[in-house]
Protein backbone atom coordinates (compact mmCIF):
# COMPACT_ATOMS: atom_id res chain seq x y z
CA UNK A 1 0.00 0.00 0.00
CA UNK A 2 0.98 3.39 -1.08
CA UNK A 3 2.79 4.96 2.46
CA UNK A 4 1.30 7.75 2.54
CA UNK A 5 -2.39 6.42 2.71
CA UNK A 6 -1.62 3.62 5.15
CA UNK A 7 0.02 6.58 7.31
CA UNK A 8 -3.52 8.55 7.05
CA UNK A 9 -5.51 5.91 7.28
CA UNK A 10 -4.08 4.86 10.60
CA UNK A 11 -4.51 8.26 12.39
CA UNK A 12 -7.90 8.74 10.89
CA UNK A 13 -8.29 5.15 12.31
CA UNK A 14 -6.28 6.09 15.86
CA UNK A 15 -8.81 9.27 16.51
CA UNK A 16 -11.67 7.63 15.33
CA UNK A 17 -11.43 5.10 17.96
CA UNK A 18 -9.62 7.22 20.76
CA UNK A 19 -11.33 10.53 19.90
CA UNK A 20 -15.26 9.15 21.27
CA UNK A 21 -13.53 8.29 24.56
CA UNK A 22 -11.65 11.30 25.03
CA UNK A 23 -14.49 13.42 24.86
CA UNK A 24 -16.86 11.31 27.44
CA UNK A 25 -13.68 11.56 30.26
CA UNK A 26 -13.68 15.31 29.27
CA UNK A 27 -17.23 15.33 29.37
CA UNK A 28 -17.78 14.08 32.72
CA UNK A 29 -15.75 17.43 34.13
CA UNK A 30 -18.54 19.65 32.79
CA UNK A 31 -21.68 20.55 33.65
CA UNK A 32 -25.02 19.83 32.07
CA UNK A 33 -25.55 23.42 30.61
CA UNK A 34 -21.71 23.46 29.96
CA UNK A 35 -22.36 20.24 27.83
CA UNK A 36 -25.30 21.53 25.43
CA UNK A 37 -23.77 25.15 25.19
CA UNK A 38 -20.04 23.88 24.02
CA UNK A 39 -20.18 20.38 23.58
CA UNK A 40 -15.99 20.23 22.25
CA UNK A 41 -14.73 22.78 24.54
CA UNK A 42 -12.29 21.25 27.23
CA UNK A 43 -13.54 21.54 30.53
CA UNK A 44 -12.87 24.75 32.64
CA UNK A 45 -13.93 24.30 36.09
CA UNK A 46 -12.16 21.26 37.05
CA UNK A 47 -14.32 21.01 40.87
CA UNK A 48 -17.50 20.50 38.68
CA UNK A 49 -15.46 16.68 37.95
CA UNK A 50 -15.44 16.02 41.10
CA UNK A 51 -18.99 17.05 41.91
CA UNK A 52 -20.08 14.74 38.37
CA UNK A 53 -18.25 12.07 40.32
CA UNK A 54 -19.53 12.27 43.70
CA UNK A 55 -23.55 12.69 42.46
CA UNK A 56 -22.71 9.84 40.16
CA UNK A 57 -21.38 7.84 42.82
CA UNK A 58 -23.63 8.34 45.91
CA UNK A 59 -27.22 9.98 44.69
CA UNK A 60 -26.65 7.96 40.92
CA UNK A 61 -26.49 4.54 42.68
CA UNK A 62 -22.82 3.58 40.95
CA UNK A 63 -21.75 2.79 44.24
CA UNK A 64 -24.40 0.36 45.33
CA UNK A 65 -24.10 -0.60 41.44
CA UNK A 66 -20.37 -1.36 42.03
CA UNK A 67 -19.96 -3.28 45.29
CA UNK A 68 -22.90 -5.36 43.69
CA UNK A 69 -20.50 -5.92 40.49
CA UNK A 70 -17.73 -6.33 41.90
CA UNK A 71 -19.16 -8.82 43.87
CA UNK A 72 -21.10 -10.62 41.17
CA UNK A 73 -17.87 -11.00 39.27
CA UNK A 74 -15.52 -12.11 41.95
CA UNK A 75 -18.29 -14.61 42.90
CA UNK A 76 -18.72 -15.84 39.22
CA UNK A 77 -14.67 -16.16 39.35
CA UNK A 78 -14.09 -18.49 42.11
CA UNK A 79 -16.76 -20.70 41.40
CA UNK A 80 -16.05 -20.81 37.90
CA UNK A 81 -12.29 -21.70 37.56
CA UNK A 82 -12.32 -24.41 39.67
CA UNK A 83 -15.25 -26.11 38.32
CA UNK A 84 -13.83 -25.27 34.88
CA UNK A 85 -10.62 -26.33 34.47
CA UNK A 86 -11.34 -29.57 36.59
CA UNK A 87 -13.97 -30.42 33.90
CA UNK A 88 -11.90 -29.22 31.10
CA UNK A 89 -8.56 -31.65 32.90
CA UNK A 90 -10.48 -34.48 33.04
CA UNK A 91 -11.80 -34.14 29.27
CA UNK A 92 -8.46 -33.45 28.04
CA UNK A 93 -6.57 -36.28 29.77
CA UNK A 94 -8.91 -38.52 31.04
CA UNK A 95 -10.77 -39.45 27.70
CA UNK A 96 -13.87 -41.79 27.87
CA UNK A 97 -16.93 -42.67 26.01
CA UNK A 98 -18.46 -40.09 25.54
CA UNK A 99 -16.10 -37.28 26.62
CA UNK A 100 -16.08 -35.52 23.10
CA UNK A 101 -19.46 -35.70 23.13
CA UNK A 102 -19.77 -33.27 26.48
CA UNK A 103 -16.74 -31.20 24.96
CA UNK A 104 -18.90 -30.89 22.12
CA UNK A 105 -21.90 -29.56 24.34
CA UNK A 106 -19.48 -27.47 25.71
CA UNK A 107 -18.58 -25.96 22.86
CA UNK A 108 -21.99 -25.85 21.00
CA UNK A 109 -23.17 -23.08 23.30
CA UNK A 110 -20.52 -20.86 21.87
CA UNK A 111 -22.33 -21.32 18.74
CA UNK A 112 -25.69 -18.87 19.07
CA UNK A 113 -26.56 -15.85 21.32
CA UNK A 114 -27.15 -16.73 24.94
CA UNK A 115 -30.37 -14.12 25.26
CA UNK A 116 -32.19 -16.35 22.50
CA UNK A 117 -32.78 -19.16 25.45
CA UNK A 118 -34.32 -16.12 27.83
CA UNK A 119 -37.76 -16.92 28.34
CA UNK A 120 -37.22 -20.37 30.29
CA UNK A 121 -34.38 -18.94 31.88
CA UNK A 122 -36.54 -16.44 33.71
CA UNK A 123 -38.93 -18.48 34.46
CA UNK A 124 -35.97 -21.17 35.79
CA UNK A 125 -34.47 -18.56 38.07
CA UNK A 126 -37.86 -17.20 39.02
CA UNK A 127 -38.66 -20.88 40.02
CA UNK A 128 -36.09 -21.26 41.87
CA UNK A 129 -36.37 -18.26 43.75
CA UNK A 130 -33.42 -16.31 42.48
CA UNK A 131 -34.45 -13.47 40.53
CA UNK A 132 -32.75 -10.00 41.96
CA UNK A 133 -30.33 -12.53 44.03
CA UNK A 134 -26.43 -11.89 43.28
CA UNK A 135 -26.24 -15.95 44.00
CA UNK A 136 -29.14 -16.36 41.07
CA UNK A 137 -26.88 -14.01 38.58
CA UNK A 138 -23.60 -16.00 39.91
CA UNK A 139 -24.67 -19.35 38.91
CA UNK A 140 -26.50 -18.27 35.44
CA UNK A 141 -22.77 -16.53 34.45
CA UNK A 142 -21.04 -19.62 35.61
CA UNK A 143 -22.98 -22.05 33.69
CA UNK A 144 -22.56 -19.08 30.57
CA UNK A 145 -19.01 -18.59 31.17
CA UNK A 146 -18.54 -22.39 31.01
CA UNK A 147 -18.61 -22.56 27.28
CA UNK A 148 -15.62 -20.53 26.66
CA UNK A 149 -13.28 -21.19 29.87
CA UNK A 150 -13.59 -25.28 29.17
CA UNK A 151 -12.85 -24.64 25.10
CA UNK A 152 -9.52 -22.73 25.94
CA UNK A 153 -8.40 -24.78 29.52
CA UNK A 154 -8.98 -28.23 27.28
CA UNK A 155 -6.56 -26.67 24.68
CA UNK A 156 -4.08 -25.79 27.74
CA UNK A 157 -4.15 -29.31 29.36
CA UNK A 158 -4.27 -31.19 26.05
CA UNK A 159 -0.82 -29.30 25.75
CA UNK A 160 0.50 -30.71 28.90
CA UNK A 161 2.86 -33.92 28.87
CA UNK A 162 1.36 -37.00 29.79
CA UNK A 163 4.16 -38.20 31.41
CA UNK A 164 4.12 -35.42 34.33
CA UNK A 165 1.21 -37.14 35.43
CA UNK A 166 2.58 -40.72 35.30
CA UNK A 167 5.20 -38.97 37.57
CA UNK A 168 3.44 -37.99 39.74
CA UNK A 169 1.55 -40.77 40.27
CA UNK A 170 4.95 -43.17 40.37
CA UNK A 171 5.71 -40.18 43.39
CA UNK A 172 2.48 -41.75 45.23
CA UNK A 173 0.15 -38.49 44.13
CA UNK A 174 -3.59 -39.69 43.63
CA UNK A 175 -5.77 -38.26 40.74
CA UNK A 176 -6.70 -35.69 43.00
CA UNK A 177 -3.27 -34.18 44.26
CA UNK A 178 -1.80 -34.57 40.59
CA UNK A 179 -4.82 -32.51 39.13
CA UNK A 180 -4.17 -29.67 41.90
CA UNK A 181 -0.55 -29.68 43.03
CA UNK A 182 1.34 -31.01 39.73
CA UNK A 183 -1.17 -30.24 36.57
CA UNK A 184 -2.83 -26.83 37.55
CA UNK A 185 0.20 -24.77 38.84
CA UNK A 186 1.41 -25.63 35.21
CA UNK A 187 -1.43 -24.27 33.20
CA UNK A 188 -1.90 -21.08 35.57
CA UNK A 189 -0.78 -19.07 32.38
CA UNK A 190 -3.67 -20.46 30.40
CA UNK A 191 -6.08 -20.16 33.66
CA UNK A 192 -4.78 -16.44 34.29
CA UNK A 193 -5.57 -16.08 30.77
CA UNK A 194 -9.27 -17.22 30.78
CA UNK A 195 -9.91 -15.32 34.18
CA UNK A 196 -9.06 -12.36 33.01
CA UNK A 197 -11.24 -12.63 29.91
CA UNK A 198 -14.39 -13.60 31.96
CA UNK A 199 -13.64 -10.77 34.53
CA UNK A 200 -13.85 -8.24 31.54
CA UNK A 201 -16.43 -9.96 30.19
CA UNK A 202 -18.93 -10.37 33.18
CA UNK A 203 -17.91 -7.07 34.58
CA UNK A 204 -19.34 -5.53 30.98
CA UNK A 205 -22.58 -8.09 31.06
CA UNK A 206 -25.92 -6.48 30.21
CA UNK A 207 -28.76 -8.42 28.44
CA UNK A 208 -28.80 -11.37 31.16
CA UNK A 209 -28.30 -8.81 34.39
CA UNK A 210 -31.13 -6.36 32.53
CA UNK A 211 -33.66 -9.28 32.84
CA UNK A 212 -32.33 -11.31 35.58
CA UNK A 213 -31.07 -8.71 38.05
CA UNK A 214 -32.78 -5.53 38.45
CA UNK A 215 -34.76 -4.03 40.55
CA UNK A 216 -34.38 0.02 41.53
CA UNK A 217 -32.22 -1.39 44.60
CA UNK A 218 -30.29 -4.06 42.70
CA UNK A 219 -28.43 -3.85 40.00
CA UNK A 220 -25.04 -4.39 38.10
CA UNK A 221 -23.15 -1.33 36.64
CA UNK A 222 -23.62 -1.54 33.03
CA UNK A 223 -27.74 -1.90 33.20
CA UNK A 224 -27.82 0.73 36.16
CA UNK A 225 -25.69 3.39 33.59
CA UNK A 226 -28.14 2.08 30.94
CA UNK A 227 -31.32 2.76 33.52
CA UNK A 228 -29.55 6.13 33.77
CA UNK A 229 -29.67 7.26 30.66
CA UNK A 230 -33.02 6.24 29.80
CA UNK A 231 -34.92 7.50 33.00
CA UNK A 232 -32.80 10.98 32.26
CA UNK A 233 -31.64 11.53 28.86
CA UNK A 234 -33.43 14.96 28.38
CA UNK A 235 -33.86 16.05 31.82
CA UNK A 236 -31.20 14.30 34.05
CA UNK A 237 -27.84 15.64 34.91
CA UNK A 238 -25.41 14.87 32.12
CA UNK A 239 -22.00 15.73 33.54
CA UNK A 240 -23.08 13.29 36.19
CA UNK A 241 -24.16 10.61 33.87
CA UNK A 242 -20.76 10.88 31.75
CA UNK A 243 -19.17 10.85 35.35
CA UNK A 244 -20.71 7.02 35.69
CA UNK A 245 -19.96 5.88 32.19
CA UNK A 246 -16.07 6.89 33.66
CA UNK A 247 -16.79 4.63 36.45
CA UNK A 248 -17.40 1.77 34.22
CA UNK A 249 -15.22 1.80 31.62
CA UNK A 250 -12.12 2.86 33.06
CA UNK A 251 -11.48 -0.39 35.55
CA UNK A 252 -11.53 -2.45 32.37
CA UNK A 253 -9.29 -0.31 30.33
CA UNK A 254 -7.09 -0.75 33.00
CA UNK A 255 -6.92 -4.53 32.88
CA UNK A 256 -7.08 -4.56 29.86
CA UNK A 257 -3.81 -2.28 28.79
CA UNK A 258 -1.97 -4.89 31.95
CA UNK A 259 -2.96 -7.63 29.92
CA UNK A 260 -2.87 -7.01 26.23
CA UNK A 261 -0.39 -8.96 24.97
CA UNK A 262 -2.15 -12.03 26.84
CA UNK A 263 -6.01 -11.14 25.96
CA UNK A 264 -4.98 -10.42 22.15
CA UNK A 265 -2.96 -13.85 21.75
CA UNK A 266 -6.40 -15.68 23.50
CA UNK A 267 -8.52 -13.99 21.19
CA UNK A 268 -6.50 -15.31 17.94
CA UNK A 269 -5.88 -18.48 19.32
CA UNK A 270 -9.50 -19.00 19.81
CA UNK A 271 -11.01 -17.63 16.89
CA UNK A 272 -8.31 -19.41 14.64
CA UNK A 273 -8.85 -22.77 16.41
CA UNK A 274 -12.29 -23.06 16.58
CA UNK B 1 -13.34 -47.83 39.73
CA UNK B 2 -11.68 -44.93 41.64
CA UNK B 3 -11.16 -43.83 37.71
CA UNK B 4 -14.20 -43.17 36.67
CA UNK B 5 -15.17 -41.64 40.52
CA UNK B 6 -12.70 -39.13 39.62
CA UNK B 7 -13.54 -38.36 36.53
CA UNK B 8 -17.40 -38.48 38.09
CA UNK B 9 -16.39 -36.05 40.70
CA UNK B 10 -14.87 -33.77 38.63
CA UNK B 11 -16.86 -33.29 35.50
CA UNK B 12 -20.54 -33.41 37.24
CA UNK B 13 -20.50 -29.72 38.60
CA UNK B 14 -19.54 -28.33 35.48
CA UNK B 15 -22.01 -30.60 33.64
CA UNK B 16 -24.64 -29.98 35.84
CA UNK B 17 -24.56 -26.65 36.05
CA UNK B 18 -24.22 -26.16 32.02
CA UNK B 19 -27.05 -28.49 31.83
CA UNK B 20 -29.64 -26.68 34.35
CA UNK B 21 -29.31 -23.32 32.74
CA UNK B 22 -28.07 -23.78 29.39
CA UNK B 23 -29.29 -27.33 28.02
CA UNK B 24 -32.49 -27.40 29.41
CA UNK B 25 -33.73 -23.92 28.65
CA UNK B 26 -32.95 -24.14 25.24
CA UNK B 27 -34.91 -27.17 24.54
CA UNK B 28 -37.29 -25.64 26.50
CA UNK B 29 -37.43 -22.59 24.37
CA UNK B 30 -38.94 -24.70 21.82
CA UNK B 31 -41.41 -26.31 24.11
CA UNK B 32 -42.39 -22.36 25.26
CA UNK B 33 -43.33 -21.22 21.86
CA UNK B 34 -46.04 -23.57 21.69
CA UNK B 35 -47.92 -21.77 24.31
CA UNK B 36 -49.57 -18.49 24.97
CA UNK B 37 -49.36 -16.83 28.68
CA UNK B 38 -48.53 -13.14 30.07
CA UNK B 39 -44.94 -12.49 32.25
CA UNK B 40 -45.05 -14.55 35.24
CA UNK B 41 -48.94 -15.60 35.44
CA UNK B 42 -49.06 -19.69 36.08
CA UNK B 43 -51.77 -19.56 33.15
CA UNK B 44 -50.50 -21.26 29.63
CA UNK B 45 -53.14 -22.03 26.85
CA UNK B 46 -51.42 -24.79 24.52
CA UNK B 47 -51.84 -22.98 21.34
CA UNK B 48 -49.79 -25.33 18.84
CA UNK B 49 -47.89 -23.77 15.91
CA UNK B 50 -49.88 -20.66 15.98
CA UNK B 51 -47.50 -18.41 17.69
CA UNK B 52 -45.29 -19.50 14.81
CA UNK B 53 -47.52 -18.30 12.32
CA UNK B 54 -48.29 -15.11 13.89
CA UNK B 55 -44.53 -14.15 14.25
CA UNK B 56 -44.24 -15.24 10.88
CA UNK B 57 -46.83 -12.74 9.77
CA UNK B 58 -45.50 -9.83 12.44
CA UNK B 59 -44.50 -6.82 10.93
CA UNK B 60 -42.22 -5.62 12.72
CA UNK B 61 -40.69 -9.17 13.09
CA UNK B 62 -40.15 -8.30 8.93
CA UNK B 63 -38.55 -5.22 9.65
CA UNK B 64 -36.01 -7.05 12.31
CA UNK B 65 -35.12 -9.58 9.63
CA UNK B 66 -34.33 -7.16 6.95
CA UNK B 67 -32.46 -5.13 9.43
CA UNK B 68 -30.61 -8.22 10.22
CA UNK B 69 -30.23 -9.24 6.71
CA UNK B 70 -28.70 -5.58 5.39
CA UNK B 71 -26.65 -5.56 8.90
CA UNK B 72 -24.66 -8.81 7.72
CA UNK B 73 -23.93 -7.98 4.19
CA UNK B 74 -23.06 -4.40 4.72
CA UNK B 75 -21.70 -4.56 7.93
CA UNK B 76 -19.82 -7.93 7.05
CA UNK B 77 -18.02 -6.11 3.85
CA UNK B 78 -17.30 -3.10 5.49
CA UNK B 79 -15.92 -4.29 8.34
CA UNK B 80 -13.50 -6.77 5.93
CA UNK B 81 -12.92 -3.98 3.79
CA UNK B 82 -11.52 -1.59 6.40
CA UNK B 83 -9.91 -4.22 8.97
CA UNK B 84 -8.38 -5.53 5.92
CA UNK B 85 -6.64 -2.58 5.10
CA UNK B 86 -5.68 -1.29 8.51
CA UNK B 87 -4.13 -4.87 8.67
CA UNK B 88 -2.00 -4.24 5.96
CA UNK B 89 -1.40 -0.21 6.99
CA UNK B 90 -0.37 -1.86 10.45
CA UNK B 91 2.43 -4.25 8.84
CA UNK B 92 5.47 -1.56 9.12
CA UNK B 93 6.30 -1.65 12.86
CA UNK B 94 6.38 1.90 13.56
CA UNK B 95 5.33 3.74 17.02
CA UNK B 96 1.55 5.05 15.49
CA UNK B 97 1.29 1.19 14.30
CA UNK B 98 1.92 0.44 18.29
CA UNK B 99 -0.36 2.95 18.97
CA UNK B 100 -2.91 1.80 17.27
CA UNK B 101 -2.66 -1.67 18.05
CA UNK B 102 -3.04 -0.79 21.42
CA UNK B 103 -5.94 1.08 21.51
CA UNK B 104 -7.37 -0.52 18.97
CA UNK B 105 -9.38 -3.32 21.12
CA UNK B 106 -10.83 -0.28 23.65
CA UNK B 107 -14.16 -0.35 21.80
CA UNK B 108 -14.68 -4.33 22.27
CA UNK B 109 -13.46 -4.34 25.75
CA UNK B 110 -15.31 -1.93 27.48
CA UNK B 111 -18.83 -2.65 28.02
CA UNK B 112 -21.41 -2.29 25.23
CA UNK B 113 -23.50 0.03 27.36
CA UNK B 114 -20.57 2.24 26.84
CA UNK B 115 -20.45 2.17 23.50
CA UNK B 116 -24.12 2.50 23.21
CA UNK B 117 -24.53 5.45 25.78
CA UNK B 118 -21.62 7.58 24.02
CA UNK B 119 -22.70 7.07 20.73
CA UNK B 120 -26.22 8.04 21.77
CA UNK B 121 -24.74 11.43 22.61
CA UNK B 122 -22.29 11.86 19.86
CA UNK B 123 -25.16 11.67 17.66
CA UNK B 124 -27.63 13.63 19.55
CA UNK B 125 -29.62 16.58 17.45
CA UNK B 126 -29.05 19.15 19.86
CA UNK B 127 -25.53 19.33 20.39
CA UNK B 128 -23.69 16.01 18.68
CA UNK B 129 -21.70 16.01 15.62
CA UNK B 130 -23.82 16.56 13.34
CA UNK B 131 -25.13 19.59 14.52
CA UNK B 132 -21.51 21.01 14.64
CA UNK B 133 -20.93 19.27 11.24
CA UNK B 134 -24.37 21.04 9.92
CA UNK B 135 -24.73 17.65 7.87
CA UNK B 136 -26.82 16.21 7.04
CA UNK B 137 -29.41 18.61 8.36
CA UNK B 138 -32.47 16.20 9.76
CA UNK B 139 -34.56 17.52 11.82
CA UNK B 140 -35.08 14.90 14.46
CA UNK B 141 -31.18 14.15 13.80
CA UNK B 142 -29.71 11.14 12.94
CA UNK B 143 -30.99 8.66 15.70
CA UNK B 144 -35.13 10.19 14.88
CA UNK B 145 -34.65 9.58 11.09
CA UNK B 146 -35.62 6.25 9.44
CA UNK B 147 -32.61 5.13 7.10
CA UNK B 148 -30.44 7.25 8.58
CA UNK B 149 -30.93 5.46 12.18
CA UNK B 150 -29.69 2.63 10.44
CA UNK B 151 -26.54 3.82 9.27
CA UNK B 152 -26.43 5.44 12.37
CA UNK B 153 -26.72 1.50 13.88
CA UNK B 154 -24.03 -0.36 11.23
CA UNK B 155 -21.19 2.36 11.73
CA UNK B 156 -21.72 1.89 15.91
CA UNK B 157 -21.66 -1.77 15.30
CA UNK B 158 -18.76 -1.43 13.29
CA UNK B 159 -16.67 0.89 15.60
CA UNK B 160 -17.35 -0.99 18.15
CA UNK B 161 -16.26 -4.55 15.86
CA UNK B 162 -13.24 -3.69 14.08
CA UNK B 163 -10.57 -3.83 16.18
CA UNK B 164 -11.14 -7.65 16.16
CA UNK B 165 -10.84 -7.84 12.78
CA UNK B 166 -8.01 -5.92 12.47
CA UNK B 167 -6.26 -8.50 14.46
CA UNK B 168 -7.36 -11.46 12.65
CA UNK B 169 -6.28 -9.96 9.54
CA UNK B 170 -2.93 -8.66 10.84
CA UNK B 171 -2.28 -12.25 12.22
CA UNK B 172 -3.57 -13.91 8.46
CA UNK B 173 -1.11 -11.73 6.38
CA UNK B 174 1.48 -11.93 9.02
CA UNK B 175 1.19 -15.94 7.91
CA UNK B 176 1.33 -15.44 4.36
CA UNK B 177 4.70 -16.86 3.02
CA UNK B 178 7.63 -14.08 2.45
CA UNK B 179 8.78 -16.22 -0.17
CA UNK B 180 5.53 -16.50 -2.08
CA UNK B 181 4.71 -12.44 -2.24
CA UNK B 182 8.28 -11.71 -3.11
CA UNK B 183 7.94 -14.34 -6.34
CA UNK B 184 4.91 -12.68 -7.14
CA UNK B 185 6.38 -9.48 -6.78
CA UNK B 186 9.23 -10.71 -9.02
CA UNK B 187 6.61 -11.54 -11.62
CA UNK B 188 5.84 -8.11 -12.20
CA UNK B 189 2.73 -8.59 -10.02
CA UNK B 190 2.76 -5.50 -7.38
CA UNK B 191 0.27 -3.12 -5.60
CA UNK B 192 -3.30 -3.86 -6.01
CA UNK B 193 -2.90 -6.45 -8.52
CA UNK B 194 -0.25 -8.46 -6.08
CA UNK B 195 -3.11 -8.03 -3.12
CA UNK B 196 -6.02 -9.12 -5.50
CA UNK B 197 -4.21 -12.77 -6.69
CA UNK B 198 -2.04 -13.30 -4.44
CA UNK B 199 -2.85 -11.85 -0.50
CA UNK B 200 -6.50 -12.12 -0.35
CA UNK B 201 -6.84 -15.66 -1.77
CA UNK B 202 -4.58 -17.00 0.85
CA UNK B 203 -6.12 -15.48 3.23
CA UNK B 204 -9.42 -17.93 2.84
CA UNK B 205 -8.72 -19.27 6.79
CA UNK B 206 -8.96 -16.15 8.11
CA UNK B 207 -11.74 -15.26 6.00
CA UNK B 208 -13.67 -17.93 7.30
CA UNK B 209 -13.20 -17.21 10.90
CA UNK B 210 -14.27 -13.48 10.01
CA UNK B 211 -17.94 -14.24 8.42
CA UNK B 212 -18.24 -16.82 11.11
CA UNK B 213 -17.68 -14.02 13.66
CA UNK B 214 -19.90 -11.46 11.85
CA UNK B 215 -22.65 -13.76 11.91
CA UNK B 216 -22.14 -14.71 15.34
CA UNK B 217 -21.80 -10.70 16.25
CA UNK B 218 -24.60 -9.43 13.80
CA UNK B 219 -27.24 -12.09 15.23
CA UNK B 220 -25.97 -11.06 18.76
CA UNK B 221 -27.47 -7.53 18.09
CA UNK B 222 -29.02 -6.24 21.26
CA UNK B 223 -27.31 -3.51 22.96
CA UNK B 224 -26.23 -1.30 20.28
CA UNK B 225 -30.21 -1.34 19.12
CA UNK B 226 -31.85 -1.26 22.35
CA UNK B 227 -29.14 2.17 23.89
CA UNK B 228 -28.08 4.00 20.94
CA UNK B 229 -31.72 4.12 18.49
CA UNK B 230 -33.85 2.50 21.00
CA UNK B 231 -35.33 0.26 18.20
CA UNK B 232 -36.90 2.99 17.01
CA UNK B 233 -37.80 5.28 14.68
CA UNK B 234 -40.58 3.39 14.51
CA UNK B 235 -39.63 -0.14 14.77
CA UNK B 236 -37.06 0.71 11.44
CA UNK B 237 -33.88 -0.75 13.51
CA UNK B 238 -35.05 -3.33 15.26
CA UNK B 239 -33.08 -6.28 15.94
CA UNK B 240 -34.08 -10.42 16.88
CA UNK B 241 -32.72 -9.75 20.39
CA UNK B 242 -34.35 -6.60 21.35
CA UNK B 243 -37.82 -7.78 19.85
CA UNK B 244 -37.72 -10.82 21.93
CA UNK B 245 -37.00 -9.01 25.27
CA UNK B 246 -39.24 -6.13 23.59
CA UNK B 247 -42.44 -8.67 23.04
CA UNK B 248 -41.56 -10.73 26.22
CA UNK B 249 -40.59 -8.12 29.15
CA UNK B 250 -42.17 -4.62 27.76
CA UNK B 251 -45.38 -6.38 25.98
CA UNK B 252 -45.56 -9.85 28.08
CA UNK B 253 -46.05 -11.99 25.39
CA UNK B 254 -43.45 -14.75 26.76
CA UNK B 255 -44.67 -17.31 23.89
CA UNK B 256 -44.43 -15.21 21.17
CA UNK B 257 -41.01 -14.47 22.68
CA UNK B 258 -40.30 -17.84 22.57
CA UNK B 259 -41.12 -18.27 19.52
CA UNK B 260 -39.23 -15.25 18.12
CA UNK B 261 -36.16 -17.14 19.91
CA UNK B 262 -36.76 -20.44 17.74
CA UNK B 263 -35.91 -18.47 14.94
CA UNK B 264 -33.44 -16.57 15.96
CA UNK B 265 -32.07 -20.23 16.63
CA UNK B 266 -32.85 -21.85 13.14
CA UNK B 267 -31.56 -18.70 11.30
CA UNK B 268 -28.25 -18.44 13.36
CA UNK B 269 -27.56 -22.39 12.57
CA UNK B 270 -28.44 -22.35 9.55
CA UNK B 271 -26.08 -19.06 8.62
CA UNK B 272 -23.46 -20.18 10.35
CA UNK B 273 -23.92 -23.46 8.53
CA UNK B 274 -24.01 -21.28 5.14
CA UNK B 275 -21.16 -18.94 6.01
CA UNK B 276 -18.50 -21.84 7.04
CA UNK B 277 -19.63 -23.90 3.82
CA UNK B 278 -19.39 -21.07 1.35
CA UNK B 279 -16.59 -18.95 1.84
CA UNK B 280 -12.69 -20.14 2.32
CA UNK B 281 -12.14 -23.01 0.37
CA UNK B 282 -8.10 -23.41 0.49
CA UNK B 283 -7.20 -22.31 -2.90
CA UNK B 284 -3.97 -24.02 -2.90
CA UNK B 285 -5.90 -27.32 -2.52
CA UNK B 286 -8.39 -26.70 -5.26
CA UNK B 287 -5.48 -26.54 -7.96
Amino acid sequence: MNRFLGWLLLWVFLISIVGPFAWVLMTSFKSGANILASPWSLPTDLSQGSKNFSVAWGEGGFAKNFVTSLIVTIGTLVILIPVGSMAAYVLAKYPFKGSKFILGGFMGGLMFPNFLVIVPLFLLVDKLGLLNTKIGLILVYVAYSLAFTVFVLHGFFQALPGELMEAARLDGCSDNATFWKVMLPLAKPGVLVVAIFNLIGLWNEYPLALVLANTPDFTTLPVGVANLTENQQYAGDWGALFAGIVIVMIPVMVVYLIFRDQIQKTMLAGALKG
Amino acid sequence: MKRRLFVLAYLSPAVLLYSLFVGVPLIQTFYYSMFRWKGLSKKMTFVGSKNLVTVAQDEVMHKAAVNQFLLLICGGILLIGVSVAIAHALAQPTRLARTVQTVMLFPQVVSIVVVGIMWSFLFNPRFGITQTLGWPKLENGILGTEGWANVAVLLVFCWHAVGFYVMLFGAGIKNIDGEVLEAAQLDGSGGWHRFKNVTWPLLWSVKKVAVVYVVANVMGMFAIVKLLTKMGPDNTTQSILTLVYQRGWDESQMGQAATLAVYGFIVAMALGGIASLAIGRNPERSR
